[in-house]
């Protein structure tokens, strides 16, 4: 237990009367890639949601570093190091690509991003990592292509500076050569020290950076392993892999 | 007839003034909380009413008005802790409902702590006219642009320039999106209540003197506020005060020249010209991307 | 089955008992209907006047009623709507019924009433201005304010006397207001005067420069402003703030100490008609007003806050009202008309009534004083 950043143990929730995580229990060690691979509607999603407390829990326990965090509020649990770019990429349309980096580092503003320095700096950093957002810095969000609104919402979710980054569906929706960027740059993330949960469809190219990952299936993990080990096994080749590139 | 002309002006942009405020109120709350508050007008009325009572107490003027901000930033945060919250994910028609019957319950409260009369605050700087240009101005009048000016430069500066603005602003965008940034989204929500309770309350101290008050002077400006609002595209703060000048300057050229009994029937006519040929107001969005 | 049968029956026996006793009860009591605008617009008419009469039965029936019976009051609220105040005529005749009515409030609400109450053949005294409701005279309906045309006819007659013959007029929009416009429009020619400028307001409206800036460029010698509310005290003040130095009359539709405190400064020089009671401490102690206004006042203020004409003409009529019952021995609804009808020097707080089958008012236009605005303070003109 003393070495796993997030542990989730027996996690249920449900959306009116279904039930759409059920007993559900993962493991993220601090430094890991964990991928977590599964078909639509799997209830991928509403985990991330749990975890970062915009979805109820019915039952269930989240740590985060040993602490239980399942009965924080949103900002605080994204005040304890977890921050994510959620699926669809939700940035906030009419402000500029700046405003959405800055107010992606909102839980920072009384510590480590309280002055504009700071701040232009963390900005910086992430122009660094993706640096069509500098371009288009004074544009407003919602005028983005698809994959520059990707890079915005994972740009925003790192001005947070999380030990734990959370990313729904990165891949979605994107033009493959976008995708082998992204990944590459996720990968990039995890070598520098951010520990990584990825939601993928796209099982083959999560699979292909992870160190592990879970397989969900209708609220319930039905597979884990190393991502070599799942990679190589027939089951999921024929589930999950036949139809991605 | 140019002195004419300019003396509508003056009043159309005194009144307009006002009207820009409220609608800026309504702006306000819409952006962070997508509610539509039919309260707003009770706001400057319980901002002027209370005002005049400190003011009766035998408090200065000015710290009877910040008094009465205070008051009235108050109802502000109750109508959202007590009314709005508790009615978290109900529908638009819903939370309409809620506020008009809070403004209801407003106007009933007003009613018993003020009774029927009508109430007024002496002018900020004496009621000597001055004259220009043919025309004459009441320095309540200056008063009424000069502040109205100054608020609302430090409500767009809000939003432009602070990040607590720009946090209000993702709350409206996307709810989810601005909690999983570290956003409390309900304390924005009580703030943006706050805020807007705060300009209706000047705005009400403002014009007292001119249009005075009484416990039901809310439902006029609030319908008013709420044109503004929607003529000039509803969740645009510049939309709200474009909105609100030219309401004021139609309804004082209309009364000038054709005649005040048909002048709220003309500037009505126009707003539901202009939302007929622009559904969402002169600045609105065309496409608003809401989530 | 039986048993269900039996049960409606006692129900039913029930309900006959309790309307056969209440109308034993009534026996024992004079009944006053009323039908007042205690809330809504017209609530500063409705609110003085209701409380005027509750406080005077409340009164009466401590020093033993009248003609040895109590008096009850039974009063619905209109809100000035005169839809409702139809439905509580038909309430008051048919379910309560009343002896006599004193309402309404407004000239709508009286004149929506007037067939039915000839059909009922009440006799009903209202507290509404307009000349409608006595002209032409209907057999059971008087009233007891002043006329909008006798306070135009004041108005008027004073500006002639000051050598006026070109007058702005400015109106709000209310019946009030409108029926004043109408008989000052009417009346003018009779005391040479015309009309040179006709503007009006919303009453609701908090700005009316624009129309006096139409006024401004006329060739008017005074202006009259029939309107009552806060609007009047804005007019007032967009005089003031256009730098217009015309005389101004207000009509007695502003008669009260708000007018003035709202007003300020630009009250100063105002003047109109008003009844006596808004000036009952100035008035001179030979007035024969005088005691009668006094004594109301004294009893109003005593227990509620400013007088004002509205709750006078409520102390008028309920005044006639029981002078009547005592005349007719009794509250016989033909005989009871016939006494109100045959009203006779009666000192009221409005004036001095002397009604007559042609005239179911009774006030001459003399019972308005002329007062101007002086210093912040009313001051009766000769
Ligand atoms: N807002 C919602 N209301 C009701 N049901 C929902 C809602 N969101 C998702 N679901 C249901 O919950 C299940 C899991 O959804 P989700 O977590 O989005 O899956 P995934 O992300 O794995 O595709 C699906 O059956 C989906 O239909
Ligand atoms: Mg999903």
């Amino acid at each position: 237990m003393s070495s796993s950043l997030l542990k989730i143990s027996n996690l249920s929730s449900s959306y009116g009367p279904v039930n759409v995580l059920n007993k559900l229990s993962i493991e993220v060690h601090a430094g890991e890639l964990v991928a977590l691979v599964g078909a639509n509607g799997a209830g991928k999603t509403t985990l991330l949601r749990c975890i970062s407390g915009v979805q109820k829990i019915t039952s269930g326990h989240i740590y985060f570093s040993d602490k239980e965090i399942s009965h924080l509020s949103t900002d605080q649990i994204v005040s304890c190091g977890i921050s994510q770019s959620p699926e669809g990429r939700q940035v906030f349309a009419p402000l500029s690509v700046a405003d959405n980096l800055l107010l992606g580092a909102y839980s920072l503003r009384k510590k480590t991003l309280k002055t504009k320095e700071q701040q232009t700096h963390a900005i910086e950093n992430i122009y660094q990592l993706f640096p069509i957002l500098k371009e288009k810095q004074a544009h407003s969000a919602g005028t983005l292509s698809g994959g520059q609104q990707q890079m915005l919402a994972i740009g925003r979710a790192l001005m947070a500076q999380p030990s734990l980054l959370l990313l729904d569906e990165p891949s979605m929706g994107l033009a493959p050569l976008l995708v082998k960027e992204i990944f590459s740059i996720i990968k990039k993330l995890n070598e520098q020290g951010t520990t990584v949960l990825l939601v993928e469809q796209n099982a083959k190219m999560a699979l292909s950076i992870a160190n592990r990952a879970y397989v969900i299936e209708t609220g319930q993990v039905t597979l884990s392993g190393n991502a070599d080990e799942l990679l190589g096994n027939k089951a999921i080749q024929r589930a999950y892999l036949g139809h991605s590139l | 007839m140019s002195d004419y002309i300019l003396q509508f002006l003056i009043s159309g942009i005194t009144v307009g003034s006002i009207y820009a405020l409220v609608g800026l109120g309504f702006t306000i709350i819409y952006n962070a909380s997508d509610v539509v508050n039919f309260a707003q007008g009770e706001f400057v009325m319980i901002g002027a009413m209370s005002a005049v009572s400190f003011s009766i107490a035998g408090i200065p003027l000015i710290i009877a008005i910040i008094m009465a901000m205070m008051v009235t930033v108050l109802v502000g945060f109750a109508l959202n802790q007590f009314a709005i919250k508790p009615a978290k994910g109900a529908s638009v028609v819903t939370t309409i409902i809620i506020t008009i019957g809070a403004s209801i319950f407003l106007r009933g409260a007003a009613l018993l702590i003020w009774g029927k009369d009508f109430y007024s605050l002496p002018a900020f700087s004496g009621e000597q006219p001055i004259h220009i240009a043919g025309a004459t101005i009441l320095p309540q009048n200056l008063w009424v642009m000069g502040i109205s000016v100054l608020l609302v430069s430090a409500v767009l500066w809000f939003f432009k320039y602070t990040l607590l603005g720009k946090a209000i602003l993702a709350c409206s965008c996307n709810h989810t999106a601005a909690q999983m940034v570290g956003i409390n989204v309900g304390k924005m929500m009580l703030l943006s209540y706050g805020l807007s309770a705060m300009l209706g309350a000047l705005a009400g101290v403002l014009i007292v003197p001119i249009t005075f008050s009484s416990y039901d002077a809310g439902i006029m400006l609030g319908l008013k506020g709420f044109s503004a609002a929607i003529l000039g595209g509803i969740g645009n703060p510049i939309g709200a005060i474009v909105g609100g000048l030219l309401l004021g300057i139609l309804e004082s050229l209309g009364a000038g020249f054709i005649s005040s009994g048909y002048k709220d029937a003309i500037a009505f006519a126009i707003i539901l010209f202009v939302l007929f040929v622009r559904p969402s107001g002169l600045l609105g969005h065309e496409h608003q991307e809401r989530v | 089955m039986r048993s269900k049968i039996a049960t409606l029956l006692s129900i039913t026996s029930l309900c006959c008992s309790i309307m056969i006793s209440s109308q034993v009860y009534a026996g024992d009591t004079i009944k006053i209907g009323s039908f007042l605008a205690v809330t809504g617009g017209a609530s500063f008419l409705g609110d003085p006047e209701l409380k005027t009469l509750q406080m005077y039965i409340d009164k009466l029936n401590k020093e033993g009623g009248v003609l040895g019976k109590k008096i009850e009051l039974v009063h619905y609220d209109t809100g000035g709507n005169p839809k409702k105040a139809v439905n509580f005529i038909k309430r008051l005749v048919k379910k309560d019924r009343v002896d006599v009515i004193i309402g309404g409030s407004t000239s709508g609400t009286t004149l929506a009433v007037a067939p039915l109450v000839k059909k009922f053949k009440i006799p009903m005294i209202s507290l509404a201005g307009s000349i409608k409701i006595v002209e032409p005279t209907q057999k059971w309906l008087f009233k007891v304010p002043h006329t909008d045309r006798m306070a135009a006819a004041k108005v008027f007659a004073d500006m002639q006397k000051r050598g006026f013959t070109k007058v702005a007029l400015i109106s709000g929009s209310g019946g009030f207001d409108k029926s004043g416009r109408t008989q000052s429009l009417a009346l003018a020619s009779k005391y040479n005067i015309q009309i040179v400028a006709d503007e009006s307001y919303g009453n609701k409206d908090t700005d009316m420069t624009a129309q006096l800036t139409k006024i401004r460029a006329s060739d008017a010698q005074a202006i009259l402003n029939f309107g009552f509310g806060k609007a009047p005290a804005i007019v007032t003040k967009n005089i003031k703030q256009l730098g217009i130095k015309l005389p101004i009359y207000q009509s007695h539709g502003v008669a009260s100490k708000k007018y003035i405190e709202l007003s300020g400064d630009a009250a100063n020089g105002v003047r109109l008609p008003a009844a006596a009671i808004v000036v009952a401490n100035e008035l001179a102690d030979n007035d024969i007003q005088k005691k009668v206004t006094m004594a109301y006042k004294t009893q109003y203020e005593a227990k509620y806050d400013q007088v004002s004409s509205f709750g006078a003409h409520a102390y008028d009529a309920l005044m006639i009202t029981l002078k009547a019952i005592k005349q007719a021995k009794g509250v016989d609804k033909k005989a009871l008309r016939t006494a109100i009808e045959r009203t006779q020097n009666y000192v009221g707080a409005g004036g001095i009534f002397n009604m007559s089958a042609d005239d179911h008012m009774g006030l001459k236009e003399d019972s308005f004083k002329l007062l101007e605005i002086v210093d912040g303070r009313w001051q009766i003109v000769n």
